[in-house]
């Protein structure tokens, strides 16, 4: 998957799922503050991925630091990179 | 003027009569809501001519000394009026392949069970040895089975997010060892390849140490609960449920509107009810498409079509208490796939029960059962069935009878059916969406409804929300009980009531 890719498709969750405005859609926004999330969204925003991308998102460490949209395109070219790279258990 | 409670608990199955306790034993004024005409879900037990049976709760496991179950219901104040009677000795649990009439019989205790499954399948020693480090490693690992160290917070290990089928497909040859250790997958409802190693681990070590039944039954617990429930004040209201969240101020709710038109007034509200219906008492114009969509996506899980019956003049001396699992299949994916065609898994409990100074020697059968096997009759209510609906049960009745006897053909003049339920029955008598059994099924890498709810003031508890049974469904009432009454308070409320007891042992 491309950057860009990842970058449409995490958008793209954001607007559908939780109803963003594209227009706020910018790397660096901040998720709590810009995008109106809160701690229990996480939760959702984590299953909303794991299906859009079809990685499993474990680690909690990396899912606690995540504060801008740019972390979560980060984060998920990180389990994409994962995927690929390792065979299946 | 509308009376105000601290806290408000929906659902009156272990999960709600428990956290209502824990929060009315810490100085909460508590409402708790019945939507059936009495406390205890599937706890309570069904009498027919005056002999009891089991409507949900059967059996359980990890009923040991400083164990997590015991310590619940000690700190819960009910530990010595909940008496386990375990099963043990040749023939109390037994495991039986039909298809080629292979016969498992496993004795009681962990290390007696992976003894026993090294002598019946000395070719897989390794596997086995494996198979058992590993869970032993998972229960290690899960902070959440020492009462004094529960918390909200989650984190995951590494068979979190494999499944038990991978696992077992890792380490073990043999499709009679996989079927065996796979069978306990009925005792929550998610098959090998859908459910995580992790939480099958959770709930088979407790199997694996020790089966018990409940002197009594789940009612023992409904009689225990009432008894405290009534010492701590805790206001019960049966016949009662939420129909709407009202006097929203911001994400918090103000007012709770009961089914009969009442306002009630209460700081905090959790629902220990099934997701679904949770979903539906939920404002949706609060919710985030992504938490609907979350929550939607829950599969209910199945339930049982149960037989109901005795056998008359049978020694009681030489009646279990006993588990046979009568498995079709070494493959309980096929089991659990409500797709399956083909005979079910049969679950046969042999139990001696004293009512009244009578004793019976009682016999509870039953299989998994899904929705669509009844969906045809969804429309229909008790007593008001179709015919086609009863020659169905007529038939299952049968099935059930005839491999009955094939285990016990001793029995074969002697016992008699007396009546069955299937998935609709429960679903009409307590409740639970399509009859489910577990709630929701647990699949791996699901994130449950747990906790906090998105307005400010709501919980949710239950079955489906850490593990499934009654273990699961206490732990996440103590969980979500120290959310809401602070760590401090909870943990010295849980030391001072664990430490009344003498020479407690360390956790199992």
């Amino acid at each position: 998957m491309t950057e860009q890719e990842i970058i449409d498709a995490t958008n793209d969750v954001f607007e559908k799922s939780f109803e963003v405005e594209r227009e706020r859609l910018v790397p660096q926004a901040q998720i709590f503050a810009d995008l109106g999330l809160d701690s229990l969204d996480i939760v959702d925003l984590i299953v909303a991925l794991q299906t859009r991308f079809e990685v499993k998102i474990r680690n909690e460490e990396k899912v606690r630091e995540i504060r801008t949209l740019q972390d979560i395109y980060r984060l998920i070219a990180s389990f994409k990179n994962d995927q690929n790279g390792t065979s299946a258990t | 003027m509308s009376k105000r409670y601290d806290h408000i608990v929906v659902g009156s199955g272990i999960s709600g009569l428990t956290l209502a306790l824990l929060l009315a034993s810490n100085q909460k004024s508590v409402l708790l809501i019945e939507k059936a005409s009495r406390i205890g879900g599937s706890l309570n037990r069904f009498y027919k001519g005056g002999i009891p049976f089991d409507t949900g709760f059967h059996f359980t496991g990890g009923f040991s000394p400083g164990g997590i179950l015991g310590d619940m219901l000690q700190a819960l104040g009910i530990g010595e009026r909940i008496k386990p009677v375990f099963l043990s000795g040749p023939g109390t649990s037994v495991f039986v392949f039909e298809k080629g009439w292979d016969v498992y019989d496993m004795p009681a205790g962990t290390d007696a069970f992976r003894a026993a499954l090294l002598r019946y399948f000395p070719k897989e020693a390794a596997g086995i040895e494996k198979y058992f480090a590993l869970v032993q490693k998972v229960c290690d690992a899960t902070v959440t089975f020492d009462l004094r160290k529960i918390t909200l917070a989650t984190s995951s290990i590494d068979e979190d997010y494999v499944t038990l089928q991978q696992v077992l497909d890792g380490m073990i040859a043999d499709p009679a060892l996989k079927g065996i250790l796979s069978t306990y997958c009925l005792c929550y409802g998610v098959a090998p390849k859908e459910v995580s190693f992790a939480n099958h681990a959770r709930v088979a070590a407790g199997l694996y140490h020790s089966v018990a039944r409940i002197e009594g039954g789940g009612e023992a617990f409904v009689q225990a609960f009432q008894e405290r429930l009534a010492q701590a004040g805790v206001e019960i209201r049966c016949n009662s449920s939420i129909a709407e969240l009202a006097e929203l101020d911001g994400n918090r709710v103000g007012a709770f509107l009961l089914e009969n038109g009442e306002r009630v007034l209460a700081n905090d509200c959790t629902f220990t009810i099934h997701p679904q219906e949770v979903l539906k008492i939920l404002p949706r114009q609060q919710l985030k498409k992504a938490f609907v969509d979350r929550v939607s996506s829950f599969e209910t899980s199945n339930g049982f079509f149960s037989l109901f019956g005795v056998v008359r003049n049978a020694d009681p001396a030489d009646f279990g208490p006993s588990i046979v699992s009568l498995l079709p299949s070494t493959d309980l994916n096929e089991l659990l796939d409500s797709g399956r065609k083909g005979e079910a898994a049969l679950a046969i409990i042999r139990s001696v029960e004293t009512v009244r100074g009578k004793t019976h020697c009682v016999v509870n059968a039953f299989e998994p059962e899904f929705y669509c096997d009844v969906e045809a009759w969804a429309d229909s209510s008790v007593g008001h069935r179709p015919q086609a609906y009863y020659d169905y049960k007529k038939r299952k009745i049968e099935a059930i009878t005839r491999r009955f006897l094939s285990f016990y053909p001793q029995y074969r003049d002697d016992f008699q059916v007396l009546d069955a339920a299937s998935v609709l029955t429960f679903r009409d008598y307590l409740n639970s969406p399509e009859g489910n059994a577990y709630g929701v099924k647990q699949k791996m890498c699901q994130a449950n409804l747990f906790g906090k709810l998105p307005l400010v003031n709501l919980f949710v508890a239950g079955q489906s929300a850490v593990l499934p049974g009654i273990v699961g469904a206490m732990l996440s009432s103590f969980i979500v009980a120290r959310n809401i009454l602070g760590k401090e308070k909870l943990s010295g409320f849980i030391e001072e009531e664990l430490s009344c007891q003498a020479g407690t042992q360390p956790s199992a």
